[in-house]
């Protein structure tokens, strides 16, 4: 096994990578710290000799090949970067980009205290992102086999993502997988044995990820699961495979969460779910575990999630953050229960919505096509307060281009980058690449 | 009151000792730490250490039963789960990260129910009754070449793949002052579960486990570390069970002189103890 201080050697590039200490450890093998000849730090993850197998090295070099998937959404893959080896150890490992661990979090740490809870906001960010990035894996011919809490790593605050061990990642119907999943996770069809992970499989098990981000509980953890005594194989294989049941499913009461408190966080979280998504998460969990072709696609998630960034509205009262669920004309807090109107919205011309909260932030993505390089995440826009005027409001134009605005009368003014917009009920907004919307309240 | 507990398994020895706290023995409390230990034999041997923590204020004025609990629960529920899982490495590892935490956490509050109806122990108002039988627990397993480890609430765990180098695999919760900890008694303490998995160290490689009585009888925790890899060299000279035996003496001068509170170690040491394999497990109480 290698040590700090021992020289490993990248299979490519040919470059000598020196080993640093050790930054963790696991079922797979050992994870250092290693820097390169021009002095640029890096991540070597080392397999133990039972992983080191020639199927985990051919799996590698294929990823290698490959190269990480383009764009924003491919960025966040925590990519191979180069095969290494060390000549006096028969095992092998891989070079990556190291993790900014104070930043970044797992889902049991936050769940743990470790790192703090991430807002309504940023878990549709993270939500969404995540689902764009599955995407591009999935469109570039891979399915990444073992998606789960583990794997994903956001940034509670910002909502940014980064998906990390990526050496499970295989072709999609051709390359064998070195593991089957964690069955928490696997779709049902995995579990019964008629099926090998794949891209559909995926889909199960990041609307299981997701479920988890949002309720903090398992989707199939109800009554079923609290009344088996022996949690072993063939009960799990029952509660994840044979008879999966949705533990919110209105038809099918058998797997109810129990009236225990345990189940009182996943209770509480369920009832503040926005409707949309709790929509879709009856769809994946009730028809999705008999029909795979009914789960929602990475396209669907990352609308809806947008969407939800998008309707994100702040209690005038407690300041809490609440979800428009895109049907009520007014929102009860979640956290003091008291009734608060909705702010004017912005409505897009192909129909979405952007809450005009004080907090809202107009995205490139709203306002022009989404090229792939940046992911159109990048504020195009942000609600000002008039500082003589506090109740009028505006959207301050933080793009480089000039938009239109058409007042209700019919008056147009040109909102040059820099400067804002006074909202008013009724006004038309035009920007950068002729995208559309109005303004009602 | 002390209690020590060890034994020998295929791959080394392996102990746990508990011993009352100096402010207890000043206040006629009991001894609010617990400590169990486990072990198969056979084809598919493996080891367990738990330890736990009775928060032991007026609020949990039954968390030395609580703590008793935790670790009966801990041990149980582990090997139960052993057994079920014994041929299958990644499943088991999957069971000790995503469902030991929720399984320990249930089987503790039935036992706590149970325990607590028999003897007519009441909620207090607007409190469960699991909170006066509030505990931490913390486990340290070695099973078909990998060690687990895991906790809810405070104390430490220490791991060291070579018997020179020492990893503290968990992090304190940030939302959480220094005198708080999380609970067994929690409602969400199945998601407070940490867990830590590690190949088997090589011989010479150790696992210490303590509760706070111990690590809070040190100014810091570099000072803890050195004092946990000198424990280490103990070891290696004397072996763990003469150092064991020692312990409950060693953790009254400790408490009288630091902390005051319980204290409770185990520790599973790697390729040490060859005279002693064969034994079979011992469990005293004096």
């Amino acid at each position: 096994m290698i040590q700090q201080g021992h020289e490993v050697v990248s299979a490519i590039s040919g470059e000598k990578i020196t080993v640093g200490r050790k930054l963790g450890e696991g079922g797979q093998g050992r994870v250092f710290t290693g820097r390169r000849p021009d002095g640029t730090n890096v991540a070597v993850k080392w397999y133990n000799d039972v992983q080191a197998t020639p199927d985990q090295k051919r799996g590698l070099l294929h990823l290698l090949k490959h190269g990480r998937p383009s764009g924003a959404a491919g960025a966040r893959f925590v990519w191979p970067i180069d095969l290494v080896e060390h000549q006096a150890d028969p095992c092998f490992g891989y070079v990556m980009d190291v993790i900014d661990m104070k930043r970044f979090a797992e889902l049991g740490e936050v769940w743990a205290g470790i790192k703090p809870a991430p807002s309504f906001r940023a878990m549709a960010r993270i939500s969404a992102k995540a689902a764009e990035s599955y995407r591009k894996l999935h469109l570039d011919g891979f399915c990444y086999r073992d998606i789960s809490s583990g794997n994903l790593l956001f940034d509670p605050t910002a909502g940014d993502v980064l998906i990390c061990d990526n050496d499970n990642v295989g072709i999609n119907g051709q390359s064998t997988a070195q593991v089957l999943g964690t069955m928490e996770y696997m779709a049902p069809e995995i579990v019964r044995g008629e099926a090998v992970p794949g891209t559909k499989t995926d889909l199960h098990s990041l609307a299981v990820l997701l479920f988890q981000l949002w309720i903090w509980h398992h989707p199939f953890h109800g009554r079923m699961e609290y009344d088996i005594r022996s949690w072993d194989l063939p009960a799990k294989k029952r509660v994840y495979g044979e008879t999966p049941v949705f533990i919110f499913d209105e038809d099918d009461h058998r797997n109810e969460l129990p009236d225990d408190p345990e189940y009182d966080t996943a209770k509480l979280r369920w009832s503040v779910c926005p409707k949309p998504l709790k929509r879709m998460f009856r769809r994946v969990f009730i028809e999705g575990v008999e029909r795979p072709e009914a789960r929602p696609m990475e396209g669907e998630w990352q609308k809806l999630f947008r969407q939800l960034e998008d309707s994100v509205v702040t209690c005038p009262s407690d300041r809490a953050e609440n979800i428009w669920d895109g049907e009520s004309s007014e929102v009860v807090c979640w956290h003091c229960r008291q009734t608060f109107p909705l702010p004017p919205k912005l409505i897009f011309k192909q129909g979405s919505s952007l809450m005009l909260d004080s907090t809202a932030k107009l995205r490139y993505r709203h306002v022009q096509a989404v090229d792939e390089a940046s992911g159109g995440d990048q504020t195009a826009g942000e609600i000002v307060q008039n500082p003589k005027k506090p109740d009028i409001w505006g959207l301050k134009n933080l793009t480089d281009v000039s938009w239109r605005m058409q007042k209700q009368d019919g008056t147009v003014r040109e909102v040059p980058p820099g400067q804002a917009a006074t909202l008013s009920h009724g006004m038309n907004l035009t920007f950068n690449d002729g995208a559309t919307a109005y303004v009602t309240s | 009151m002390s209690h020590v507990e060890r034994g020998t398994f295929t791959k080394g020895v392996y102990a746990a000792a508990s011993e009352i706290g100096a402010s207890h023995i000043a206040q006629g409390m009991p001894c609010q730490d617990a400590c169990k230990t486990g072990e198969g034999r056979g084809w598919f041997p493996y080891t367990i250490v738990a330890v736990a923590d009775g928060h032991g204020d007026q609020r949990h004025d039954l968390s030395d039963i609580g703590a008793a609990t935790a670790v009966e629960v801990a041990v149980r529920e582990l090997s139960n789960s052993w057994h079920h899982y014994k041929l299958y490495r990644k499943s088991f590892h999957d069971f000790f990260c995503y469902d030991a935490g929720r399984r320990i956490v249930r089987a503790w509050r039935q036992a706590i129910t149970h325990c607590a109806e028999t003897a007519g122990v009441t909620a207090r108002p607007g409190r469960s009754v699991y909170e006066r039988y509030g505990t931490t627990v913390q486990v340290a397993m070695w099973a078909n070449g990998y060690v687990l480890m895991a906790k809810v609430g405070d104390g430490e765990m220490r791991f060291s793949s070579d018997g020179i180098s020492l990893q503290n695999p968990f992090v304190a919760p940030s939302d959480l002052d220094s005198q708080t900890t999380h609970s067994l008694a929690m409602k969400d303490a199945s998601r407070v579960w940490q867990t830590a998995v590690y190949p088997e160290p090589a011989p010479g490689g150790y696992v210490f486990v303590s509760t706070d009585g111990l690590s809070n009888s040190f100014p810091t925790d570099q000072d803890y570390n050195a004092y946990v890899q000198q424990l280490y060299n103990v070891v290696e000279t004397h072996g763990l069970e003469a150092v064991s035996r020692s312990w409950p003496s060693w953790f009254s001068s400790y408490t009288h002189a630091g902390s005051g509170d319980d204290i409770t170690a185990g520790m599973i040491c790697f390729g040490l103890g060859e005279d002693e394999r064969g034994k079979q497990h011992d469990s005293a109480r004096t």
